[in-house]
């Protein structure tokens, strides 16, 4: 079952959707164009921070592979971009939540994190327990803050 | 009251840090149990409560920052995982599938975990006391209590029947067995009352996620059952997928539904638990008579940071550059105990803030300037075990004193079977990876 769901994500995954917001989906707070404006206003958040905020789905910086929702660390830089260019513009059916965790996010940020993701350890794409180093002291450094 | 002045918000070189420092170091050599050995001037970060905020911080700080000495202050030596404990009252899950414990934090990130409660802060020697008498010096204190339970809102209900025989079981534990034992042991064509809070409180789907567990449950072993849900509130978050899930599976909107929902404008409000009948009494003074009565109380800030003035009214005030306390220098306050609407209380967020503020900290120890604060909070929740939903909200930072701004996402209802399938296992699959990250 869950080698089929996997297969079934991958596939759907890489099919390219029309992008349609449905009108029944409910979209409130900022609109989009004040949320770039904000983001615009202030200094980046840091690659850090926003990496970190993928942890919870991701696992710990990205280093998680448990079933479905496939790891970030190590993936190579252009790759992520691409992923997340993707699923900002042509994923609007938001089948998996990327499609809509996307929207907001800036094409600075999502720079930001895929140069960070791309100089951690790679994770095994394979399914199974991955081991991982918990502490990367590296991690410190790269985090460069707003300024 | 020691309201704190926000221009004084400037990094500290770490040389200026460890002077200042120097002259309660000799404290921390008292308190090593992690095997680790820290230096005597390490700043000493103290965090209070071992839920998923207080752990998130506990473990992400010690990944900036390898000589920090970190204390975790909390009372139980296991923790039950709230996200996924709905899951316990159908028995698709054990309470034991959700059992974290606090060996990671101690032996893998060397974080100092006593099992005490906290209990004052002494904000001017900069110390905290717990119950058993330790008094342990900090430079910073990381507060995550979680949030009280307001039993006594209720007219007739307390903390006492709701743990005999009225549970709420809004905290994954003994209560969520009860409930679940109630259910199981209902009379045929019983009524199973949820009362859910006004907002705000911790995981606002989580009542109708439960609603919706019980239905399926019941549909199997009681199917002339009916779940009557008497809200505080005339909506909730998810309610255009829980509404069509409803519909397909127990016959929403029917004569026969086995849900009903009443909103608080149509008088569903409960005000009073009448144990004695078995009742509850809504705010248009009409009883209700439950064979399980499942009342969700409403929140307010934890009980040790009301005690120890963090908190205004109901919440606590903080800053949203770091999280920092409105209130008391050098504390800082996350999880379900702040202020932070239009931040909702979930463990996703908490975790999250965690991040923000060990971030905070870390740079305020190398002499930089803080970031920007940034939350994702993304809900990845079930209506059935053949039915999941997503939803995703980001937080931005809108400048000093404003709250953070939400941009808010929530697609509609899922009808392909397949895709909602897909969304159930991968709910499943981030309760599984969140536990980790937060606890491994």
């Amino acid at each position: 079952m869950k080698a089929f769901l996997l297969s079934f994500f991958l596939i759907v995954s890489a099919l390219s959707f029309v992008n349609t917001v449905t009108a029944k989906d409910i979209i409130g707070g900022l609109t989009l164009k004040e949320n770039f404006e904000l983001a615009e206003q202030y200094p980046m958040p840091s690659p850090w921070l926003l990496s970190a905020q993928c942890s919870a789905c991701h696992g710990t910086m990205g280093t998680e592979f448990d079933d479905i929702i496939p790891p970030l660390a190590g993936m190579d830089k252009q790759e992520f971009i691409d992923k997340m260019q993707e699923y900002k513009t042509k994923d609007a059916n938001q089948f998996i939540v990327m499609g809509i965790i996307t929207q907001p996010i800036t094409d600075k940020e999502i720079e930001a994190m895929a140069d960070f993701f791309a100089k951690l350890k790679p994770v095994s794409r394979s399914l199974g327990k991955v081991p991982y180093d918990v502490v990367v002291p590296d991690w410190a450094n790269m985090n460069s803050g707003a300024k | 009251m020691n309201k704190k002045d926000l221009n004084k918000k400037k990094g500290m070189s770490r040389r200026q840090m460890l002077k200042m420092l120097g002259a309660t170091a000799a404290t921390y050599g008292l308190l090593g149990a992690s095997s680790k050995v820290f230096s005597k001037s390490a700043p000493h970060i103290v965090i209070v409560g071992g839920g998923i905020g207080g752990a998130a911080a506990a473990k992400y700080l010690r990944l900036l920052n390898a000589d920090v000495k970190i204390t975790l202050i909390e009372p139980n030596s296991q923790y039950i995982f709230c996200p996924g404990s709905n899951e316990v009252i159908p028995g698709w899950i054990t309470l034991e599938d959700l059992m974290v414990t606090y060996t990671a934090l101690k032996t893998r990130y060397h974080v100092n975990v006593i099992h005490d409660k906290a209990s004052i802060i002494d904000y001017d020697k900069k110390q905290l006391r717990l119950e058993k008498g330790t008094v342990l010096n900090y430079h910073k204190l990381i507060v995550s209590p979680g949030p009280m339970h307001g039993y006594h809102a209720i007219e007739g209900f307390s903390k006492a029947l709701a743990d005999g025989d009225f549970p709420s079981a809004y905290n994954a534990g003994k209560q969520t067995m009860t409930l679940r034992n109630q259910i199981l042991s209902m009379k045929q064509g019983g009524t199973v009352i949820i009362a859910p809070p006004e907002n705000d409180y911790r995981c606002p789907p989580a009542p109708y996620e439960r609603a919706s567990f019980i239905a399926a449950m019941l549909k199997e072993k009681n199917p002339t059952a009916k779940i009557l849900i008497l809200d505080a509130k005339d909506s909730f978050v998810l309610s255009d997928n829980y509404n069509f899930y409803w519909k397909k599976t127990f016959g929403y909107g029917t004569d026969n539904s086995m849900i009903e929902w009443v909103p608080k404008k149509k008088g569903g409000k409960v005000v009073k638990l009448d144990a004695t009948h078995h009742a509850v009494i809504t705010a248009d003074g009409q009883s209700h008579k439950g064979d399980v009565i499942n009342i969700i109380p409403p929140e307010a800030a934890g009980l040790f940071a009301l005690k120890n003035d963090l908190a205004d009214t109901q919440w606590c005030p903080v800053d949203f550059l770091d999280f920092s306390s409105m209130r008391h220098d050098d504390v800082y306050v996350i999880g379900d105990s702040v202020d932070g609407a239009p931040m909702p209380k979930t463990g996703y967020i908490a975790s999250n803030q965690a991040r923000i503020v060990v971030q905070a900290i870390n740079d305020e120890l190398h002499g930089k300037e803080l970031s920007t604060p940034f939350i994702i909070n993304d809900c990845v929740a079930m209506a059935g075990h053949d039915y999941g939903m997503a939803l995703s909200t980001t937080f931005r930072y809108a400048g000093k004193g404003k709250r953070l701004k939400d941009l808010y996402y929530i697609p509609e209802a899922e009808t392909n079977p397949a895709k909602q399938i897909v969304r159930q296992q991968v709910a499943e699959n981030w309760q599984r990876t969140f536990r980790k990250d937060i606890f491994e």
